[in-house]
Protein backbone atom coordinates (compact mmCIF):
# COMPACT_ATOMS: atom_id res chain seq x y z
CA UNK A 1 0.00 0.00 0.00
CA UNK A 2 1.37 3.06 -1.05
CA UNK A 3 1.91 5.85 1.37
CA UNK A 4 -0.62 8.39 0.68
CA UNK A 5 -2.96 5.25 0.38
CA UNK A 6 -1.81 4.48 4.19
CA UNK A 7 -3.09 7.70 5.56
CA UNK A 8 -6.44 7.84 3.77
CA UNK A 9 -7.16 4.53 5.48
CA UNK A 10 -6.02 5.81 8.54
CA UNK A 11 -8.26 9.27 8.14
CA UNK A 12 -11.38 6.79 6.86
CA UNK A 13 -10.50 4.56 10.17
CA UNK A 14 -11.07 7.91 12.22
CA UNK A 15 -14.41 6.61 14.36
CA UNK A 16 -15.56 8.54 17.60
CA UNK A 17 -18.77 7.78 19.38
CA UNK A 18 -20.78 10.76 20.69
CA UNK A 19 -20.90 10.93 24.25
CA UNK A 20 -23.60 10.37 26.51
CA UNK A 21 -23.56 14.07 27.73
CA UNK A 22 -23.41 15.23 23.81
CA UNK A 23 -26.74 12.79 23.46
CA UNK A 24 -28.87 14.30 26.31
CA UNK A 25 -27.83 17.93 25.18
CA UNK A 26 -29.31 17.12 21.61
CA UNK A 27 -32.46 15.31 22.44
CA UNK A 28 -33.03 18.15 26.02
CA UNK A 29 -32.95 20.59 22.68
CA UNK A 30 -34.94 18.27 20.44
CA UNK A 31 -37.68 17.88 23.49
CA UNK A 32 -37.70 21.87 24.30
CA UNK A 33 -38.16 22.72 20.32
CA UNK A 34 -40.79 19.97 20.13
CA UNK A 35 -42.94 21.54 23.83
CA UNK A 36 -42.82 25.10 21.88
CA UNK A 37 -43.81 24.21 18.59
CA UNK A 38 -46.87 23.94 17.80
CA UNK A 39 -47.09 21.08 14.49
CA UNK A 40 -49.12 22.98 11.59
CA UNK A 41 -51.44 20.81 9.63
CA UNK A 42 -50.15 19.81 6.40
CA UNK A 43 -52.16 21.00 3.55
CA UNK A 44 -51.33 20.15 0.09
CA UNK A 45 -52.79 22.78 -1.62
CA UNK A 46 -51.92 25.96 0.88
CA UNK A 47 -48.13 24.03 0.81
CA UNK A 48 -48.50 24.31 -3.22
CA UNK A 49 -49.70 28.44 -3.04
CA UNK A 50 -47.42 29.09 -0.72
CA UNK A 51 -44.54 28.04 -3.14
CA UNK A 52 -43.62 30.40 -5.38
CA UNK A 53 -42.05 28.05 -7.14
CA UNK A 54 -44.59 25.54 -7.12
CA UNK A 55 -47.47 28.50 -8.05
CA UNK A 56 -44.97 29.29 -11.19
CA UNK A 57 -44.71 25.41 -11.91
CA UNK A 58 -48.71 25.11 -11.69
CA UNK A 59 -49.19 28.40 -13.80
CA UNK A 60 -46.36 26.17 -16.13
CA UNK A 61 -48.85 23.26 -16.31
CA UNK A 62 -51.85 25.18 -17.08
CA UNK A 63 -49.86 27.23 -19.90
CA UNK A 64 -48.36 24.39 -21.39
CA UNK A 65 -51.74 22.52 -21.58
CA UNK A 66 -53.06 25.99 -23.36
CA UNK A 67 -50.97 25.89 -25.92
CA UNK A 68 -50.29 21.74 -26.24
CA UNK A 69 -48.85 20.61 -29.25
CA UNK A 70 -45.66 23.01 -29.54
CA UNK A 71 -42.19 21.34 -31.00
CA UNK A 72 -39.90 22.01 -27.74
CA UNK A 73 -36.91 22.69 -29.81
CA UNK A 74 -36.81 25.68 -33.02
CA UNK A 75 -38.28 24.41 -36.55
CA UNK A 76 -35.52 23.17 -38.23
CA UNK A 77 -34.75 25.32 -40.96
CA UNK A 78 -32.18 24.54 -43.95
CA UNK A 79 -30.94 27.66 -44.07
CA UNK A 80 -27.41 27.34 -44.28
CA UNK A 81 -26.15 30.99 -42.88
CA UNK A 82 -28.82 30.20 -39.59
CA UNK A 83 -26.67 27.14 -38.62
CA UNK A 84 -28.49 27.19 -35.17
CA UNK A 85 -31.66 26.31 -36.52
CA UNK A 86 -30.15 22.93 -37.50
CA UNK A 87 -30.72 19.65 -35.53
CA UNK A 88 -28.89 20.47 -32.67
CA UNK A 89 -26.47 17.49 -33.35
CA UNK A 90 -25.53 19.39 -36.26
CA UNK A 91 -25.55 22.80 -34.02
CA UNK A 92 -22.96 21.13 -31.67
CA UNK A 93 -20.36 19.87 -34.43
CA UNK A 94 -20.57 23.53 -35.82
CA UNK A 95 -19.66 24.75 -32.13
CA UNK A 96 -17.19 21.94 -32.03
CA UNK A 97 -15.59 22.55 -35.50
CA UNK A 98 -15.52 26.25 -34.07
CA UNK A 99 -13.66 25.28 -30.59
CA UNK A 100 -11.51 23.59 -32.89
CA UNK A 101 -10.02 26.23 -34.02
CA UNK A 102 -8.93 28.30 -30.91
CA UNK A 103 -5.41 27.35 -29.41
CA UNK A 104 -6.02 29.92 -26.89
CA UNK A 105 -8.21 31.72 -24.64
CA UNK A 106 -8.46 34.56 -21.96
CA UNK A 107 -11.81 35.00 -19.56
CA UNK A 108 -13.02 36.78 -16.99
CA UNK A 109 -14.67 34.81 -14.51
CA UNK A 110 -16.76 36.45 -11.42
CA UNK A 111 -19.20 35.04 -8.43
CA UNK A 112 -22.68 36.59 -8.29
CA UNK A 113 -24.44 36.19 -4.89
CA UNK A 114 -28.42 35.81 -5.65
CA UNK A 115 -30.62 36.94 -2.62
CA UNK A 116 -33.59 35.58 -1.72
CA UNK A 117 -35.68 38.92 -3.17
CA UNK A 118 -33.57 38.34 -6.32
CA UNK A 119 -31.12 40.66 -5.30
CA UNK A 120 -28.01 40.59 -6.62
CA UNK A 121 -24.17 41.31 -5.22
CA UNK A 122 -21.33 40.96 -7.63
CA UNK A 123 -17.92 39.77 -5.54
CA UNK A 124 -15.06 42.03 -5.47
CA UNK A 125 -12.79 38.85 -6.05
CA UNK A 126 -12.47 38.11 -9.81
CA UNK A 127 -10.36 35.90 -11.70
CA UNK A 128 -8.67 36.03 -14.94
CA UNK A 129 -7.85 33.03 -16.94
CA UNK A 130 -5.47 32.19 -19.62
CA UNK A 131 -5.35 29.07 -21.28
CA UNK A 132 -3.39 27.42 -24.08
CA UNK A 133 -2.83 23.42 -25.21
CA UNK A 134 -0.60 22.94 -22.36
CA UNK A 135 -0.81 25.57 -19.91
CA UNK A 136 -2.73 27.57 -17.50
CA UNK A 137 -2.43 30.98 -15.75
CA UNK A 138 -5.03 32.08 -13.55
CA UNK A 139 -5.06 36.11 -12.34
CA UNK A 140 -6.71 36.79 -9.01
CA UNK A 141 -7.89 40.27 -8.11
CA UNK A 142 -9.45 41.69 -5.24
CA UNK A 143 -11.20 44.82 -6.50
CA UNK A 144 -8.72 47.01 -9.16
CA UNK A 145 -5.52 44.75 -7.39
CA UNK A 146 -4.04 42.14 -8.40
CA UNK A 147 -3.64 39.87 -5.43
CA UNK A 148 -2.37 36.41 -6.62
CA UNK A 149 -1.04 34.80 -10.20
CA UNK A 150 -1.11 30.87 -10.22
CA UNK A 151 0.61 29.06 -13.28
CA UNK A 152 0.13 25.94 -13.91
CA UNK A 153 2.85 24.46 -16.94
CA UNK A 154 4.56 21.38 -17.88
CA UNK A 155 7.60 20.15 -15.75
CA UNK A 156 8.73 16.69 -17.17
CA UNK A 157 5.76 14.17 -16.58
CA UNK A 158 3.77 16.44 -14.68
CA UNK A 159 2.85 19.82 -13.86
CA UNK A 160 4.53 22.92 -12.59
CA UNK A 161 2.36 25.01 -9.81
CA UNK A 162 3.84 28.19 -9.17
CA UNK A 163 1.81 30.78 -6.97
CA UNK A 164 2.59 34.38 -6.21
CA UNK A 165 0.92 36.03 -3.83
CA UNK A 166 1.32 39.65 -4.23
CA UNK A 167 -0.70 40.64 -0.75
CA UNK A 168 1.45 38.37 1.19
CA UNK A 169 5.10 38.68 -0.88
CA UNK A 170 5.20 35.75 -0.90
CA UNK A 171 5.21 32.44 -3.39
CA UNK A 172 5.33 28.59 -3.54
CA UNK A 173 6.21 25.87 -6.17
CA UNK A 174 5.02 22.55 -6.33
CA UNK A 175 5.20 20.17 -8.64
CA UNK A 176 2.30 17.29 -9.23
CA UNK A 177 0.99 14.40 -11.04
CA UNK A 178 -1.32 15.05 -13.99
CA UNK A 179 -2.06 18.04 -15.86
CA UNK A 180 -3.21 21.50 -14.93
CA UNK A 181 -6.98 20.96 -13.81
CA UNK A 182 -10.67 21.09 -14.55
CA UNK A 183 -10.54 25.07 -15.12
CA UNK A 184 -9.78 24.73 -18.70
CA UNK A 185 -12.54 26.98 -20.20
CA UNK A 186 -12.51 25.10 -23.17
CA UNK A 187 -12.99 21.63 -22.34
CA UNK A 188 -16.11 23.01 -20.74
CA UNK A 189 -17.34 24.19 -23.48
CA UNK A 190 -16.55 20.87 -25.11
CA UNK A 191 -18.82 19.19 -22.67
CA UNK A 192 -21.52 21.54 -22.53
CA UNK A 193 -21.89 21.10 -26.81
CA UNK A 194 -21.65 17.00 -26.03
CA UNK A 195 -25.03 17.15 -23.82
CA UNK A 196 -26.55 19.60 -26.42
CA UNK A 197 -29.29 16.42 -27.16
CA UNK A 198 -30.45 17.04 -23.39
CA UNK A 199 -30.92 20.62 -23.35
CA UNK A 200 -33.82 22.07 -21.00
CA UNK A 201 -34.28 25.11 -23.20
CA UNK A 202 -33.31 26.47 -25.89
CA UNK A 203 -33.02 30.49 -25.31
CA UNK A 204 -33.45 31.76 -28.81
CA UNK A 205 -31.51 34.69 -30.56
CA UNK A 206 -30.15 37.65 -28.30
CA UNK A 207 -28.09 39.95 -27.65
CA UNK A 208 -25.78 38.88 -24.97
CA UNK A 209 -22.53 41.47 -24.06
CA UNK A 210 -23.71 43.22 -27.33
CA UNK A 211 -23.20 40.58 -29.89
CA UNK A 212 -25.79 39.31 -30.98
CA UNK A 213 -26.02 35.11 -29.75
CA UNK A 214 -28.10 31.97 -29.51
CA UNK A 215 -27.74 30.11 -26.75
CA UNK A 216 -29.15 27.08 -24.34
CA UNK A 217 -29.91 26.36 -20.98
CA UNK A 218 -29.26 22.86 -19.24
CA UNK A 219 -29.76 21.27 -15.76
CA UNK A 220 -26.55 20.49 -14.47
CA UNK A 221 -27.65 16.70 -13.02
CA UNK A 222 -27.72 16.04 -17.22
CA UNK A 223 -23.71 15.89 -17.08
CA UNK A 224 -22.86 15.15 -13.19
CA UNK A 225 -24.33 14.05 -9.90
CA UNK A 226 -25.96 17.18 -9.07
CA UNK A 227 -28.97 18.73 -8.14
CA UNK A 228 -31.48 19.84 -10.70
CA UNK A 229 -31.59 23.21 -9.36
CA UNK A 230 -28.27 24.27 -10.66
CA UNK A 231 -28.91 25.22 -14.08
CA UNK A 232 -26.28 26.31 -16.66
CA UNK A 233 -26.45 29.02 -19.58
CA UNK A 234 -24.09 29.02 -22.77
CA UNK A 235 -24.74 31.72 -25.66
CA UNK A 236 -22.59 31.22 -28.65
CA UNK A 237 -22.20 34.31 -30.85
CA UNK A 238 -23.98 33.81 -34.26
CA UNK A 239 -20.97 34.67 -36.28
CA UNK A 240 -18.16 33.04 -34.40
CA UNK A 241 -20.11 30.14 -33.18
CA UNK A 242 -17.79 30.48 -30.13
CA UNK A 243 -19.19 31.02 -27.00
CA UNK A 244 -19.53 34.58 -25.30
CA UNK A 245 -21.28 33.65 -21.81
CA UNK A 246 -21.08 30.81 -19.66
CA UNK A 247 -23.44 31.12 -16.15
CA UNK A 248 -23.98 28.58 -13.30
CA UNK A 249 -26.95 29.28 -11.59
CA UNK A 250 -28.60 28.55 -8.70
CA UNK A 251 -25.84 26.87 -6.65
CA UNK A 252 -25.85 27.02 -3.19
CA UNK A 253 -24.65 29.47 -0.35
CA UNK A 254 -23.50 27.53 2.49
CA UNK A 255 -25.56 28.24 5.47
CA UNK A 256 -28.04 30.05 3.53
CA UNK A 257 -30.46 28.17 2.14
CA UNK A 258 -32.43 30.95 0.83
CA UNK A 259 -29.42 32.05 -1.17
CA UNK A 260 -27.67 31.35 -4.06
CA UNK A 261 -25.10 32.45 -5.97
CA UNK A 262 -24.08 32.45 -10.14
CA UNK A 263 -20.39 31.71 -11.29
CA UNK A 264 -20.29 33.85 -14.47
CA UNK A 265 -17.60 33.41 -17.51
CA UNK A 266 -17.75 36.22 -19.65
CA UNK A 267 -15.07 38.54 -22.34
CA UNK A 268 -13.46 35.76 -24.21
CA UNK A 269 -10.78 36.40 -26.04
CA UNK A 270 -10.42 33.85 -28.97
CA UNK A 271 -6.60 32.92 -29.75
CA UNK A 272 -5.62 36.40 -27.80
CA UNK A 273 -1.69 37.66 -28.83
CA UNK A 274 -0.64 37.01 -26.07
CA UNK A 275 2.87 38.51 -24.54
CA UNK A 276 5.45 35.16 -25.03
CA UNK A 277 6.09 34.89 -21.36
CA UNK A 278 2.45 34.94 -20.33
CA UNK A 279 2.87 31.21 -19.26
CA UNK A 280 6.35 31.90 -17.40
CA UNK A 281 6.50 31.52 -13.41
CA UNK A 282 7.69 34.87 -12.41
CA UNK A 283 8.72 35.49 -8.91
CA UNK A 284 9.39 39.27 -7.99
CA UNK A 285 12.56 40.00 -6.29
CA UNK A 286 11.79 39.47 -1.98
CA UNK A 287 9.14 37.65 -1.68
CA UNK A 288 9.55 34.72 0.85
CA UNK A 289 8.94 31.08 -0.69
CA UNK A 290 5.94 29.18 1.35
CA UNK A 291 2.42 28.00 1.15
CA UNK A 292 -0.06 30.89 1.93
CA UNK A 293 -1.46 28.92 4.28
CA UNK A 294 1.34 28.03 6.18
CA UNK A 295 2.60 32.11 5.87
CA UNK A 296 -0.99 33.16 6.97
CA UNK A 297 -0.86 30.66 10.07
CA UNK A 298 2.44 32.38 11.13
CA UNK A 299 1.34 35.63 10.93
CA UNK A 300 -1.48 34.78 12.70
CA UNK A 301 0.77 33.47 16.03
CA UNK A 302 2.66 36.58 15.66
CA UNK B 1 -15.77 -10.50 -7.94
CA UNK B 2 -15.90 -9.93 -4.43
CA UNK B 3 -14.91 -6.32 -4.76
CA UNK B 4 -17.85 -5.88 -7.47
CA UNK B 5 -20.13 -7.41 -5.67
CA UNK B 6 -19.17 -5.30 -2.17
CA UNK B 7 -19.41 -2.16 -4.62
CA UNK B 8 -23.10 -3.21 -5.69
CA UNK B 9 -24.43 -3.97 -1.88
CA UNK B 10 -22.88 -0.67 -0.76
CA UNK B 11 -24.62 1.21 -3.66
CA UNK B 12 -28.51 0.05 -2.81
CA UNK B 13 -27.33 0.48 1.24
CA UNK B 14 -26.82 4.22 -0.04
CA UNK B 15 -29.67 4.41 -1.65
CA UNK B 16 -31.95 3.19 0.73
CA UNK B 17 -30.07 5.53 3.30
CA UNK B 18 -30.90 8.22 0.84
CA UNK B 19 -34.89 7.15 0.72
CA UNK B 20 -34.65 6.90 4.21
CA UNK B 21 -33.17 10.59 4.36
CA UNK B 22 -35.64 11.79 2.19
CA UNK B 23 -38.73 10.47 4.34
CA UNK B 24 -36.79 11.91 7.79
CA UNK B 25 -36.90 15.09 6.43
CA UNK B 26 -39.79 15.26 5.03
CA UNK B 27 -41.43 14.65 8.71
CA UNK B 28 -39.15 16.98 10.43
CA UNK B 29 -40.46 19.80 8.03
CA UNK B 30 -43.73 19.03 9.08
CA UNK B 31 -42.97 19.08 12.68
CA UNK B 32 -42.29 16.01 13.64
CA UNK B 33 -39.06 16.47 15.64
CA UNK B 34 -38.92 12.61 16.66
CA UNK B 35 -37.58 12.48 13.20
CA UNK B 36 -35.01 14.71 14.08
CA UNK B 37 -33.76 12.29 16.80
CA UNK B 38 -33.81 9.65 13.93
CA UNK B 39 -31.22 12.30 12.04
CA UNK B 40 -29.60 12.91 15.14
CA UNK B 41 -28.69 9.10 15.88
CA UNK B 42 -27.76 8.32 12.36
CA UNK B 43 -25.24 10.42 11.79
CA UNK B 44 -24.18 11.64 15.15
CA UNK B 45 -21.11 9.69 15.37
CA UNK B 46 -19.83 10.34 11.76
CA UNK B 47 -20.57 14.04 12.56
CA UNK B 48 -18.53 13.81 15.99
CA UNK B 49 -15.78 11.89 14.55
CA UNK B 50 -15.46 14.94 11.63
CA UNK B 51 -15.79 17.70 13.96
CA UNK B 52 -13.18 15.85 15.88
CA UNK B 53 -10.95 15.53 13.25
CA UNK B 54 -10.69 19.31 12.12
CA UNK B 55 -10.35 20.56 15.74
CA UNK B 56 -8.45 17.96 17.26
CA UNK B 57 -10.32 18.02 20.33
CA UNK B 58 -13.26 16.00 21.11
CA UNK B 59 -14.99 18.69 23.77
CA UNK B 60 -15.19 21.45 21.04
CA UNK B 61 -15.95 18.40 18.78
CA UNK B 62 -19.25 17.88 20.44
CA UNK B 63 -20.48 21.68 21.09
CA UNK B 64 -19.87 21.78 17.30
CA UNK B 65 -22.18 18.77 16.48
CA UNK B 66 -24.66 19.95 19.17
CA UNK B 67 -24.94 23.75 17.72
CA UNK B 68 -25.46 22.79 14.40
CA UNK B 69 -28.26 20.20 15.28
CA UNK B 70 -30.20 23.28 17.32
CA UNK B 71 -30.02 24.99 13.91
CA UNK B 72 -31.06 22.47 12.32
CA UNK B 73 -34.06 22.29 15.06
CA UNK B 74 -35.38 25.70 13.89
CA UNK B 75 -35.22 25.05 10.01
CA UNK B 76 -38.10 22.76 10.66
CA UNK B 77 -40.28 23.93 7.63
CA UNK B 78 -38.53 25.29 5.63
CA UNK B 79 -35.44 23.19 5.08
CA UNK B 80 -35.01 22.24 1.60
CA UNK B 81 -32.76 19.02 1.16
CA UNK B 82 -31.27 19.74 -2.30
CA UNK B 83 -27.95 17.08 -2.00
CA UNK B 84 -27.32 14.19 0.46
CA UNK B 85 -28.28 14.45 4.20
CA UNK B 86 -25.02 13.63 5.28
CA UNK B 87 -23.25 15.82 3.05
CA UNK B 88 -25.11 18.85 3.94
CA UNK B 89 -24.82 18.00 7.96
CA UNK B 90 -21.36 17.78 6.94
CA UNK B 91 -20.84 20.95 5.18
CA UNK B 92 -22.51 22.74 8.91
CA UNK B 93 -20.03 20.80 10.84
CA UNK B 94 -17.43 22.03 8.94
CA UNK B 95 -18.43 25.52 8.41
CA UNK B 96 -19.07 26.20 12.42
CA UNK B 97 -16.11 24.27 13.26
CA UNK B 98 -14.20 26.80 10.69
CA UNK B 99 -15.87 29.57 12.42
CA UNK B 100 -14.80 28.12 15.78
CA UNK B 101 -11.05 28.18 14.59
CA UNK B 102 -11.17 31.59 13.27
CA UNK B 103 -12.41 32.87 16.55
CA UNK B 104 -9.81 30.51 18.78
CA UNK B 105 -12.66 29.51 20.36
CA UNK B 106 -11.07 26.16 21.46
CA UNK B 107 -10.46 25.60 24.41
CA UNK B 108 -8.62 23.18 25.87
CA UNK B 109 -10.68 20.09 26.22
CA UNK B 110 -9.81 16.50 25.81
CA UNK B 111 -7.62 16.22 22.57
CA UNK B 112 -8.05 13.84 20.27
CA UNK B 113 -5.15 11.30 20.90
CA UNK B 114 -6.02 11.39 24.58
CA UNK B 115 -9.28 9.85 24.13
CA UNK B 116 -9.76 6.26 24.85
CA UNK B 117 -9.20 3.74 21.23
CA UNK B 118 -11.66 4.38 18.52
CA UNK B 119 -13.37 1.63 17.28
CA UNK B 120 -11.65 0.56 14.12
CA UNK B 121 -14.00 -0.33 11.35
CA UNK B 122 -12.34 -3.66 11.30
CA UNK B 123 -12.55 -7.22 12.55
CA UNK B 124 -8.92 -7.89 12.62
CA UNK B 125 -7.38 -8.08 16.07
CA UNK B 126 -4.47 -6.80 14.78
CA UNK B 127 -5.43 -3.93 13.16
CA UNK B 128 -8.04 -3.44 16.65
CA UNK B 129 -4.65 -3.67 18.50
CA UNK B 130 -2.76 -0.82 16.80
CA UNK B 131 -4.98 1.76 15.74
CA UNK B 132 -5.51 3.15 19.28
CA UNK B 133 -1.44 4.24 18.40
CA UNK B 134 -1.64 4.98 14.80
CA UNK B 135 -4.49 6.99 16.10
CA UNK B 136 -2.92 9.35 18.54
CA UNK B 137 0.37 9.82 15.86
CA UNK B 138 -2.22 10.83 13.14
CA UNK B 139 -4.08 13.10 15.10
CA UNK B 140 -0.60 14.44 16.50
CA UNK B 141 0.14 15.02 12.83
CA UNK B 142 -2.94 16.48 11.53
CA UNK B 143 -3.47 18.82 14.32
CA UNK B 144 0.28 20.00 12.85
CA UNK B 145 -1.37 21.27 9.31
CA UNK B 146 -2.82 24.53 8.94
CA UNK B 147 -6.69 24.22 9.53
CA UNK B 148 -7.51 24.97 5.59
CA UNK B 149 -5.06 22.20 4.37
CA UNK B 150 -6.43 19.68 7.07
CA UNK B 151 -10.15 20.36 6.24
CA UNK B 152 -9.86 19.68 2.45
CA UNK B 153 -7.66 16.62 3.60
CA UNK B 154 -10.58 15.75 6.33
CA UNK B 155 -13.56 17.02 4.00
CA UNK B 156 -12.64 14.65 0.82
CA UNK B 157 -11.24 11.92 2.80
CA UNK B 158 -13.34 11.57 5.58
CA UNK B 159 -16.30 13.53 4.57
CA UNK B 160 -16.60 11.69 1.28
CA UNK B 161 -16.58 15.34 -0.27
CA UNK B 162 -15.60 16.69 -3.90
CA UNK B 163 -12.78 19.40 -4.30
CA UNK B 164 -15.45 21.07 -6.24
CA UNK B 165 -17.48 21.32 -3.00
CA UNK B 166 -14.85 22.01 -0.86
CA UNK B 167 -13.30 24.78 -3.22
CA UNK B 168 -16.70 26.34 -3.20
CA UNK B 169 -16.88 25.91 0.76
CA UNK B 170 -13.72 27.62 1.31
CA UNK B 171 -13.98 30.25 -1.68
CA UNK B 172 -11.00 29.06 -3.34
CA UNK B 173 -10.07 27.35 -6.98
CA UNK B 174 -10.59 23.96 -7.37
CA UNK B 175 -6.58 23.96 -7.95
CA UNK B 176 -5.91 25.68 -4.29
CA UNK B 177 -8.10 22.89 -2.77
CA UNK B 178 -6.51 20.41 -4.86
CA UNK B 179 -2.94 21.87 -3.90
CA UNK B 180 -3.77 21.61 -0.06
CA UNK B 181 -4.96 18.71 -0.39
CA UNK B 182 -1.36 17.09 -1.81
CA UNK B 183 0.60 19.37 0.61
CA UNK B 184 -1.24 18.26 3.36
CA UNK B 185 -0.60 14.51 2.84
CA UNK B 186 3.31 15.07 1.41
CA UNK B 187 3.29 17.04 5.06
CA UNK B 188 1.22 14.25 6.96
CA UNK B 189 3.40 11.81 5.13
CA UNK B 190 6.77 13.39 6.28
CA UNK B 191 5.91 13.94 9.67
CA UNK B 192 4.30 10.07 10.06
CA UNK B 193 7.67 8.74 9.18
CA UNK B 194 9.47 11.68 11.42
CA UNK B 195 7.44 10.15 14.14
CA UNK B 196 8.45 6.15 12.74
CA UNK B 197 12.81 7.25 12.75
CA UNK B 198 12.13 8.69 16.16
Amino acid sequence: MRPADKINELIKNLKLKASADLDKRVHDEISRALVESAPAEPNTWRTIMKSKTMRLAAAAVVALAVVGGMTFWPSRGSDGKKWWLAPSSAWGQEILAALDTVKGVTCREQNVLVYSDGSEHTSSTWDIFYVSHDSYRRDIYDGDVLREIQWYVPDGAGTLQHSVRFDLGSYFSHTGEGSFGNYDPVDRMRSYVSHLDEADKLLGVETVDGRECVGFEISASKYGNNPEQWTDCIWFDVETKLPVRIEQRGRPVTGHADETFTIIQDQFDYNPDLAADTFVPKTPEGFVFGHPDDIQAARKKQ
Amino acid sequence: MLYRRQSIVSRVEGSFSMLEDKRLVWKFNRGDLDALRGIYEKYKDDLVTLAAALLTDVSSAEDVVHDVFVSFIRSSGKFRLTGSLKGFLATCVANSARNRNKAGLRHHGVALDETGPAAADSNHPDVRAIFGEELRRLSWALGQLPYEQREVLILHVHGGMKFRAIARQQGVSINTAQGRYRYALDKLRSMLDGEVEK
